[in-house]
């Protein structure tokens, strides 16, 4: 038994480790990329051309690069494209899928089978090659990436939320809607999908990490944005070339990816337990 | 007297918990001699299955134990996790409540039991799986190759259960720790349970140590009883002696909760224990039942109670145990006759059946070779789990449900509520049949028709505050203004008396009674005239369920309400209702007035039901549990039933037979009153029960 007064308190008063770790590179990470345009040194594309390869120091924070541009403002201005990219992808692919698996897992049946056997066709074609193809094709530009890796994401969100709905479909406050002559609207939405958020939101981190990283490889391998915007997935491809003379060009846009990955999930994965009522106490 | 098997000096085991530290067992000792029986009894919450995780080693590095589990001399909680391990399923045989989630589902049931043997005797494989063969054949199982061969799914409950017991004693310890083993299972697998059990002790002399909230199970195994209450141990003592005459108010309450056996008017109620469990308890503070105590005076507060020893090995925790009387019933109200009138059908019900047919859908095509060419078929399965029903429910009436899991009563109660739809038949609420209305039109029946869940960990929605649960009804169905629903959220509240502020509260934040009272109250909350109570009390605790059961007799006397009240436990049924059907296998084979069928002459079925409630007569129940209904189209018991005729029971449906106008019963047999029972001789409908030995709660004031 739990002493039931302290319960709403106790929740927020200790916040997990992995909340505030999390918490904290998200928003130093969202404060750089809003504030990029003010707190840069240089501008993104602004070549020195007398400090080309120059080492990181106080001049450039983290060196310069091949035209002598500085890869500190780069950085900067970097994220503003990763977290765009990262976010609205995310967006697209929770909004598409998850009334696909909540209509799915709630209906069961034939619309069910409809459902998850055509994620399971988009799940069986490579997602590079997807993407690839997808941008191949046509000129390349960031919304259609964001587009690209976001319907990409579809089957995973719409199978998370059809096993989480399968499994609430078993408990009785469902039925008990049902009885009350609940519309199919209502039970969704508010019977449902409280119950799904914080599962949805581990998810929905692991997919903005999911697109960040692949928004960079296809920077990297040029079919995402184009030179001579700032991108860390282009900046890192770009450094390939003087790894061995200049290797800060592409560490540190290796070094930020790696903690805004780090960050997105630790907070994703601290979120869920201060959500969810029912981890409570545990 | 012998050296004790298993001895308990002063344990108490803590929680530790961030910074609050629960105490689950207070300071409790007891022994148990070599070939007895010894029972656990309380509440959920009391303690009891701390004592059993102690004795087993398995609550984990947050429980802290102090004191001594001695077992056969030496200090369990002394010795290194080594040796715990050889001890543990070499000595102490262990069976749980959950036969379904006990055994690896990926394991043959063979291997599990041989399991144990391997790992402690060291034998092979192949002697250890022939002689897990042996253990099932004592288990009562027939055809043990086949079952031992089988996957756990392919098993029953009670099966399951046999197979657990079977697996704990492969080693032939001396201890056998049960923890509430037929909780989970129908009345009459539980008393093949209890059977098997008595009599595993009588030949093999194998302790128990058994741990249960049912007083009536306890009564039928075991020699002495611990009455355990807010982690502390309140009475101790020979099981006739606590159950005939009980000394602590704590055992007095629990003992009169107990629904009898017997059909209740429309004014009695069961006595119940005010007031719930409390969550940390200081024994040092005074007496920790003095709260919910009908005989507490100012000196129960005063300091710690102490057990007093009696000359009899009789403990009892209250310093005026001798003093106080029996244990106060509920109030009565005047004994109402029932307010409905026969005639006008409130539900009505038709040659209801329903099939459940897995053929629908993509999984059931599926492709096998048939002589090296693929084949693509179709997997047909059918199940008739409501078969021709018809019965009807008057306004105010209530119906009882009763049958053993796997019935149809659930499903019969959701086709009534038009969850379901039916295959077959038709179901009329208040002159409109159901069957033919499309499911929008279905608006103004669902107001008036509600139902109330068994499982109370998910019938209320854990993200909804119990406010914003029971306003949803309010908004949805226009009843009352936005301004004025918070008024009437707490009369809601107030109804099922629980206070106002409760409102604030979400579901974790209350206990099980508490969940079913907000569950009540959100079926009241359209003003229905008919609810369907599906098990409403049966994941509950005695005490809780006497006052949920008063509840629902006080809300159904209020408003005029008629029930459905489904439940596997008859006495439940009988108290609340004023006709009982029962069912088996998708059909109906007996309904009348509850006098009427708890009284003779009974439906074969209803009579196992009955000796499996009171075991007074062990039913010698052909061995085939399990078996599947007869394929034909006779009758769906004869494959179980003790007075079968003959072939005619297998090839002919059986009729339908009018005893009087309210009461009828399906089957072949004679039905003279009182020919084919002997010991069922009473006619008043106070039949023969084990309660009547036991404790009585006085008289009404």
């Amino acid at each position: 038994m739990t002493d039931l007064a302290t319960i709403p308190f106790g929740r927020w008063r200790r916040l997990p480790t992995p909340l505030v770790v999390g918490g904290v590179l998200v928003i130093t990470l969202l404060a750089v990329a809003g504030l990029a345009q003010w707190i840069a040194p240089y501008p993104y594309d602004q070549m020195h051309v007398r400090d080309r390869f120059a080492p990181p120091g106080l001049r450039y924070l983290a060196g310069t690069d091949e035209y002598g541009r500085d890869v500190f403002s780069r950085l900067l201005f970097g994220s503003q494209l990763s977290l765009a990219l990262g976010v609205t992808a995310t967006l697209i692919s929770m909004g598409i899928g998850v009334p696909l698996g909540l209509i799915a897992g709630y209906r069961r049946g034939l619309t069910d089978e409809l459902i998850m056997r055509t994620l399971d066709v988009m799940m069986a074609f490579p997602p590079i090659m997807l993407v690839l193809l997808i941008l191949a094709v046509t000129p390349p530009s960031l919304v259609k990436t964001s587009v690209a890796i976001g319907v990409l994401a579809v089957p995973p969100i719409a199978r998370v939320t059809r096993s989480v709905t399968l499994d609430l479909m078993s408990g009785e406050f469902i039925e008990a809607a049902r009885a009350r002559g609940e519309r199919l609207r209502y039970i969704l939405m508010r019977e449902l999908l409280p119950n799904i958020w914080p599962v949805l939101m581990v998810e929905a981190s692991l997919r903005v990490v999911f697109a960040v990283l692949l928004g960079a490889v296809l920077s990297f391998l040029g079919f995402g944005v184009q030179p001579p915007a700032a991108d860390w997935g282009l900046m890192i491809a770009n450094g390939r070339a003087f790894v061995d003379t200049a290797p800060w060009i592409s560490l540190a846009p290796g070094l930020a990816m790696s903690l805004t990955v780090i960050g997105i999930s630790l907070l994703g994965d601290g979120l869920r337990g201060v959500l969810d009522p029912k981890l409570d106490g545990r | 007297m012998n050296a004790p098997l298993l001895e308990l000096r002063n344990l108490t085991i803590r929680y530790r918990g961030g910074e609050r530290q629960v105490t689950a067992v207070h300071d409790v000792s007891f022994a148990l001699a070599p070939g007895g029986a010894l029972a656990i009894v309380g509440e959920s919450g009391s303690g009891k299955s701390s004592i059993a995780g102690a004795i087993l080693d398995f609550l984990g590095p947050a429980a802290e134990i102090t004191g001594s589990i001695l077992f056969e001399g030496e200090n369990l909680s002394a010795l290194t996790p080594v040796r715990r391990r050889g001890i543990l399923g070499r000595r102490i045989g262990a069976v749980f409540q959950d036969p379904f989630t006990s055994l690896n589902p990926a394991l043959r049931v063979g291997r599990q039991i041989a399991e144990p043997m391997v790992h402690h005797l060291g034998l092979p494989l192949a002697p250890a799986l022939r002689r897990a063969e042996i253990a099932l054949q004592e288990m009562g199982i027939e055809r043990v190759t086949e079952v031992a061969r089988a996957f756990p799914h392919q098993l029953s409950g009670g099966m399951k259960q046999r197979a657990l017991i079977a697996a704990a004693l492969a080693c032939q310890p001396p201890l056998l720790i049960l923890d509430e083993p037929t909780t989970a299972l129908d009345v009459t697998v539980e008393s093949q349970i209890l059977r098997l059990l008595s009599r595993l002790r009588r030949d093999k002399g194998t302790s128990l140590l058994f741990i249960s909230h049912n007083l009536g199970v306890v009564r039928r195994l075991c020699d002495d009883v611990a009455v355990m209450y807010a982690s502390q141990l309140v009475e101790f003592g020979d099981v006739r002696r606590v159950l005939e005459r009980p000394a602590h108010p704590y055992s007095k309450g629990l003992l009169a909760s107990r629904p009898p056996l017997a059909a209740a008017t429309r004014g009695s109620r069961l006595a119940a224990i005010a007031g719930q469990l409390p969550t940390s308890a200081d024994p040092d503070a005074g007496c920790v039942f003095a709260p919910r105590c009908p005989f507490h005076e100012p000196p129960c507060s005063a300091g710690s109670q102490f057990l007093t020893v009696a000359a009899d090995g009789h403990r009892v925790r209250c310093w005026k145990a001798d003093a106080s009387g029996h244990w106060p019933r509920q109030q009565v109200a005047a004994d109402l006759a029932p307010s409905f009138r026969r005639g006008d059908a409130l539900v009505n019900v038709t040659r209801l059946s329903k099939t459940f047919d897995s053929t629908r859908g993509l999984t059931s095509w599926q492709l096998s070779l048939s002589r090296g060419r693929p084949v693509l078929y179709r997997n047909e399965k059918r199940l008739a789990a409501v078969n021709d029903v018809t019965f009807s429910i008057s306004p105010g009436e209530v119906l009882g449900l009763v049958g053993e899991s796997g019935c149809g009563k659930s499903t019969l109660g959701r086709l009534l509520l038009q969850l379901l739809r039916q295959s077959n038949g038709s179901v009329e609420f208040d002159g409109a049949d159901l069957a033919h209305l499309p499911a929008g039109a279905l608006s103004p029946f669902r107001k008036q028709a509600q139902i109330v869940f068994q499982n109370v960990g998910s019938s209320l929605n854990p993200r909804l505050s119990v406010g914003e649960a029971l306003e949803r009804p309010l908004s949805l169905f226009k009843l009352a203004k936005p301004d004025a629903r918070a008024k009437r959220v707490d009369a809601l509240l107030d109804m099922v008396r629980l206070p106002a502020y409760y409102r604030k509260r979400f579901p974790h934040q209350l206990s099980g009674g508490e969940r079913q009272r907000v569950a009540i109250a959100r079926a009241l909350a359209t003003e229905p005239r008919f609810i369907v109570c599906d098990e409403p009390v049966s994941a509950l605790d005695v005490s809780v369920q006497a006052t949920i059961v008063n509840l629902l007799a006080d809300l159904r006397d209020a408003f005029g309400l008629s029930y459905l009240f489904i439940s596997h436990d008859l006495a439940v049924v009988a108290q609340l209702s004023d006709r009982i059907a029962v069912m088996y296998r998708g059909r109906i084979c007996e309904i009348g007035t509850a006098a009427e069928v708890l009284a003779p002459p009974h439906h074969p079925y209803t009579e196992m039901l009955l000796a499996s409630a009171t075991d007074d007569e062990p039913v010698s129940e052909p061995a085939a549990v399990t078996a599947p209904a007869s394929a034909g189209s006779g009758c769906v018991f004869a494959t179980r039933c003790q007075h079968k005729l003959g072939a005619v029971c297998d090839e002919m449906p059986p009729p339908l037979k009018t005893l009087t106008a309210s009461h009828a019963i399906a089957c072949h047999l004679e039905l003279a009153p009182g020919a084919w029972m002997p010991g069922f001789t009473d006619a008043d409908g106070e039949r023969r029960q084990s309660g009547a030995r036991d404790y009585q709660p006085g008289p009404a004031p």
